[in-house]
């Protein structure tokens, strides 16, 4: 057996549910095996994103640490000519 | 809230000063310090883009990042559709005004964030089919209180 480590963690009884429901379908042996699938799965879907890309999951959930001002950042473009919109 | 579009920021961040509108355009943003202003996610992105083209990626990440973390700003999200068809029908009512997609887009989230009170632009040609009071930064600095 690999090296696993007992973790405790609180989930919803409806959530139980469902994860049992896939083991009684076959799907998972046991909810260990359902809920490590899961990580898995987590894992895979933040390691293939950018910093922008988890610093918006942050920004969504409220988790985001919010300092300094963007205005503040003026940027030099190359000379090529800039079009913006004009006035309608 | 005041909400600011795409080409007002990107006036201010690549230094437009040959832009007949720049010192209306960086008084308006001068006056609006210390207050929460809105960026909608597509006006970012807008923002983001121009700036990757005209100065390079890694300034066009670094400013997204500034402005999710920003004190100042809020980003404005449209409500997740939960089907093509879905986003679609909604595209449709706004496209059906005249507005262009991209336009739509930013008058979908305007529309969903009931605290925005104005729009920041410079193109008025819109004003009239988006869902918010319109302004630009000229009239905005000719008001004696800005709203």
């Amino acid at each position: 057996m690999a090296d696993t480590v007992l973790l405790q963690v609180r989930v919803s009884s409806a959530l139980v549910k469902r994860i049992d429901e896939l083991c009684n379908e076959g799907l998972f042996r046991n909810r260990s095996e359902a809920i490590s699938d899961a990580i898995r799965m987590l894992l895979a879907r933040y390691s293939r994103t950018s910093p922008e890309a988890r610093a918006t999951a942050l920004y969504l959930s409220g988790r985001l640490t919010r300092t300094g001002n963007p205005e503040d950042l003026i940027f030099t473009p190359s000379p090529a000519r800039v079009e913006v919109d004009d006035e309608e | 809230m005041i909400v600011i579009g795409p080409d007002v920021l990107i006036i201010h961040h690549l230094a437009l000063r040959n832009d007949p509108r720049w010192s209306e355009n960086e008084e308006a943003l001068r006056r609006l310090r210390g207050s929460v202003k809105g960026v909608t996610i597509y006006a970012l992105l807008d923002l983001v883009g121009s700036v990757s083209r005209h100065v390079g990626e890694r300034s066009g990440r670094e400013l997204y990042l500034s402005y999710l973390k920003s004190e100042e700003h809020r980003i404005l999200f449209p409500p997740h559709p939960d089907s093509w068809e879905e986003h679609i029908e909604n595209m449709l009512r706004y496209l059906g005004r005249g507005l262009s997609y991209r336009d739509a887009l930013e008058a979908m989230v305007l529309d969903n964030n009931p605290e925005v009170q104005l729009y920041l632009t410079w193109r008025t040609g819109q004003a009239d089919k988006l869902p918010v009071k319109t302004r630009t930064p000229r009239e905005l600095i000719q008001q004696k209180t800005p709203t």
